[in-house]
């Protein structure tokens, strides 16, 4: 989801993405940034992303990836999933 | 999901598949890129894992792994040529055999009649055969027996005689009601078919024409259909119809009982008796039987006598199939059999490689592979072998077919159903693929059972091949005796055919089919003003035919193997009547049948052509009806029973007592009672001893028969011989079960031969010690020789068990042999164990060891 958000900016890049998310996550998150590339093959998949061909800072040949119609659904979807799940959990957390 | 979103996903899925390679060295490259931008590579991970994580997202690991284990299994076959050659060509001969019966048995039993809903039809019966029926059946109502009745399938055939001087033609028509066109689904080949308003009163007349009509006749022209074709029909001699063609009939469509293919199909819209129908679905025979003899009687004309056994329906399969269904099923069940037998063969085959492969095996289970994939690699193993074996069979099989299919059915007596005849199609495609994969998932099993627990001591022991356990041994014999029995079930069922043909073949069927033809001729109502012009044309054909070939030629009313219409036969003196088979023959009839004459005389012809009042009885008539004395000279006569009543015949004077003659093999009846005519119809049916070829002698009476009547349709000849439908049939079988035997047999004695051999070898360290120890050879062969002995005992004792229950099943098929026949069994058991023995023998000869000290240091 949080790759859909990203890109929903613009295309990017693989590092990039994995820069953004590591910034606007207020330095919070850091996993293995390769496990980025596995959830972007997912994304594929389905149809979410689409890559192209692309030339990278240092003149590496590399692949954007751009959301599509049907990603930025998607993302729309996940957010409205996730503000209900956490106001469910809320809910609970502060009566209880 | 939605379905479009699943399609597209395994759209790209698929695209992935294609530019896989592309694809994945992008991703590489991206990570590469990646890694070389960040500060810390370190915190990228494992990039081998995250590549192959990625590779999996797309959902091709399975296809990974196949081509994996295909790759490997290919190479662990190449590493062993031998084994691999040996189980694929013999699994080739098993499954070549099997497909051959199974296409056989699918062409005849499962694709059965080219009719639609075939189970359904049957034939109608009004009268025991015989010449009496009851009136009126053509004004039978079929709307009251509409429910369980679905069509009434009406069809009366006829002859047309189409264009004129000297291409005439004489074409075989049928006249069909609209039930014919609804009930057996008549197919067009082009063109339209039968339609209802075809058969309403004032429409134009119509015809469809037969598939070979439209190829000799009109090159297989599009626009033969719409044009007009003139024909003079046989019932209505001088006047000629018109059909307009507007369809073609489907090649191979034929009706009736000679499969020679209709010519002209025409519809008929009055009534025409009805002797098949397709009953509703769900309605039992003899629900339909009671049902339409009810009808039957309310329809009938003219008294119907007591004892009327009312309207029989016979299943129109069944009467079709005969007596071929139980060959099938007995061909069926033996090359099951000689098929188990090749499975135990390769997978005796495959246990003695799996002991090469122990180490192999436990060093692998050593490294972390489950025991599913090594059975993975065992099945991708022995299905490569099967599914080779398989296409090999199924080639060898399609050109086995090509070559043998017309002597097959003439073997079995009856083309193959519908048009394409005996050929492999998907079902036998389908059968046989089953079969293959049952195999090799047994095959691949075997193996399994014999590593077990005790694999991981293979490691432990030197040498290369690790010695094998008791349960892998008992496995082995156990298997190699099975083949044993097998081999010896077919042969007791191929023994006991043998003989039942030999008894057969000796039997004194009172008459001598031997070089005997037979063939009919067909003459032209029109050209024959009374029953003395007919005797006079089949007089002067026969003395032509006779000057040409120099054989007589005769007449029967009635063909051989067929049992005659009874009649009631009475004597003068005022006893009983008895009943005996009628048959009106010609002059010189028991002398060209071979049928000796014990007391007086044949039938002369002038005889013959008066139809004179004298008759030639069978010898069991004659002492049946006077059982004191003399037959010669009395009278008798015979009372046909007709509708209203009996008519007796005029009184005859017995002239000769013939021997007496079996019309098939379980004849009961020997009574027989004969008279002399000399054909006086359009329909003769003449007989003729002579060596010649077929074709020379259909040359000779179709020139006979045109200086006498141009007119005259002559069939070609056939062999009375091959009437004899269960002597062909028994010596089908037995050819069949013969060869099945053999290759059984030679099998297991391979399988023997394999196994002492290897014996041989996996104990010469025993066989060195005991040489050390001063054993001869001639002991040291005894001892493989008792054992060998063991497994041919054991397999021996089940095998007769088994050829017991075979027995029991061919039972109906066996003439004259008991099923439990004891010199049967002996001389099977006799050559099995010979053959047994001589395998053991030539294998044991082996064992000698030069230097035993060297075979006792050697691992």
């Amino acid at each position: 989801m949080l790759i859909l958000r990203v890109l929903a900016a613009g295309p990017l890049h693989g590092y990039a993405i994995a820069q953004r998310i590591h910034v606007l996550s207020r330095e919070e998150l850091s996993v293995e940034e390769g496990s980025l590339y596995p959830a972007l093959q997912k994304l594929l998949l389905k149809g979410w992303v689409k890559a192209s061909p692309a030339i990278s800072e240092t003149g590496r040949a590399v692949r954007e990836y751009k959301l599509t119609l049907a990603g930025r659904k998607q993302l729309e979807l996940e957010r409205a999933n996730y503000r209900r799940v956490t106001a469910a959990i809320g809910a609970v957390l502060d009566t209880a | 999901m939605s379905v479009r979103s699943t399609t597209a996903e395994w759209v790209r899925r698929f695209w992935y598949l294609l530019n896989r390679g592309r694809l994945e060295d992008a991703l590489r490259q991206e990570m590469e890129a990646h890694r070389e931008l960040m500060g810390e590579p370190v915190r990228f991970g494992n990039a081998l894992r995250l590549r192959e994580q990625s590779s999996d997202v797309w959902g091709w690991g399975w296809l990974d792994a196949l081509v994996r284990d295909v790759r490997f299994a290919v190479r662990g076959l190449r590493r062993t040529p031998v084994f691999t050659i040996v189980a694929t060509l013999s699994l080739a001969l098993g499954l070549s055999l099997t497909t051959s019966t199974v296409s056989i048995v699918n062409a005849y039993l499962i694709r059965s009649l080219p009719y639609a809903e075939s189970d359904r039809l049957y034939h109608v019966r009004y009268a025991p055969p015989g010449p009496w029926e009851p009136t009126g059946m053509t004004a039978l109502d079929w709307s009251s027996v509409a429910d369980v009745v679905e069509f009434p399938i009406s069809a009366s055939s006829e002859s047309f005689y189409v264009g004129e001087g000297g291409y005439a033609q004489a074409l075989r028509g049928l006249r069909v009601t609209s039930g014919f066109v609804e009930g057996l689904g008549v197919g067009v080949a082009a063109g339209r078919g039968l339609v209802a308003h075809d058969f309403a009163a004032g429409s134009e007349p119509i015809a469809l024409i037969g598939h070979a009509l439209w190829r000799d006749r009109f090159g297989s022209d599009p626009g033969a259909i719409g044009r007009l074709i003139r024909a003079e029909t046989e019932s209505r001699p001088g006047t000629a119809e018109t059909f307009r063609i507007v369809g073609v009939l489907a090649p191979g469509f034929y009706f009736g009982r000679d499969r020679t293919g209709i010519d002209l199909l025409v519809p008929h819209p009055a009534p025409i008796r009805t002797y098949m129908v397709r009953l509703r679905e769900g309605v039992p025979p003899a629900a339909a039987e009671r049902r339409l003899t009810d009808a039957a009687r309310r329809a009938a004309t003219s008294p119907i006598p007591n004892g009327w056994s009312g309207v029989q329906l016979d299943s129109a399969r069944d009467r079709w199939l005969g007596s071929l269904r139980p060959v099938l099923y007995g061909i069926t069940v033996a090359v099951g059999l000689v098929l188990v037998i090749v499975c135990a063969n390769v997978a005796v085959l495959m246990l003695l490689r799996s002991m090469q492969r122990q180490k192999e095996v436990a060093v692998r289970l050593a490294l972390g592979s489950g025991w599913r994939h090594i059975a993975r690699m065992l099945l991708t193993e022995t299905a490569i072998i099967c599914v080779i074996a398989c296409g090999a069979g199924i080639a060898i099989t399609a050109v086995l077919l090509g070559i043998l299919s017309p002597a097959i059915e003439t073997q079995l007596g009856r083309p193959a159903p519908s048009a394409v005849g005996i050929t492999i199609d998907t079902n036998v495609a389908t059968i046989v693929g089953g079969i293959s994969l049952l195999a090799a998932i047994a095959l691949s099993l075997i193996p399994l059972t014999s590593w077990g627990r005790r694999v991981t001591n293979a490691l432990q022991q030197d040498g290369r091949v690790a010695t094998e356990g008791l349960a892998m041994r008992r496995l082995r014999s156990g298997l190699i005796a099975f083949e044993v029995a097998g081999s010896l079930v077919l042969l007791v069922g191929c023994g006991l055919m043998v003989r039942s043909v030999v008894k057969m073949m000796n039997t004194d069927l009172g008459f001598d089919p031997a070089g005997l033809n037979a063939s009919r001729i067909t003459l032209r109502a029109r050209n024959y003003p009374d029953p003395a012009a007919y005797r006079a044309f089949h007089e002067r054909f026969a003395a032509r035919v006779t000057t040409v070939t120099g054989s007589k030629v005769v007449f029967s009313s009635w063909p051989p193997f067929v049992p005659p219409p009874e009649h009631l036969i009475a004597a003068d003196a005022g006893e009983a009547s008895i009943s005996a088979g009628t048959i009106a023959v010609s002059a010189g009839y028991f002398s060209t049948f071979g049928i000796a004459i014990t007391q007086g005389r044949q039938f002369t012809v002038e005889e013959a052509s008066a139809e004179a009042p004298v008759a030639v009885i069978s010898e069991t008539l004659a002492r049946r009806l006077w059982p004191s004395g003399d037959a010669l000279g009395r009278r008798v006569r015979d009372v046909e029973r007709t509708q209203g009543g009996s008519t007796p015949g005029p009184w005859r004077t017995v002239v000769g007592i013939a021997a007496d003659v079996r019309q098939t093999y379980d004849d009961g009846d020997r009574s027989d009672f004969y008279m002399p005519r000399t054909p006086d119809g359009r329909f003769g049916t003449f007989y003729l001893r002579s060596n010649q070829p077929g074709p020379g002698l259909f040359d000779h009476f179709q020139r006979a028969a045109a200086e006498v009547d141009r007119d005259a349709v002559i069939n070609p000849p056939h062999l009375v011989a091959q009437d004899d439908r269960t002597l062909v049939e028994s010596r089908f079988l037995t050819w069949m079960l013969a060869g099945f035997a053999a290759i059984a047999a030679f099998l297991a004695m391979l399988g023997i031969y394999g196994v002492t051999a290897y014996a041989v070898q996996q104990r010469q360290k025993e066989v060195a010690i005991r040489t050390a120890l001063g054993a001869s050879q001639r002991a040291l062969m005894g001892i493989f020789l008792r054992e060998g002995a063991v497994l041919l005992g054991v397999g021996t004792a089940v095998g007769l068990l088994g050829g017991a229950a075979t027995s029991r099943v061919l039972r109906n098929q066996v003439f004259g042999v008991q099923p439990f026949d004891a010199a049967t069994y002996a001389i099977a058991c006799a050559l099995l164990l010979a053959a047994g023995f001589l395998a053991i023998f030539t294998a044991a000869r082996g064992v000698s060891v030069a230097n035993p000290v060297k075979a006792l240091n050697s691992n």
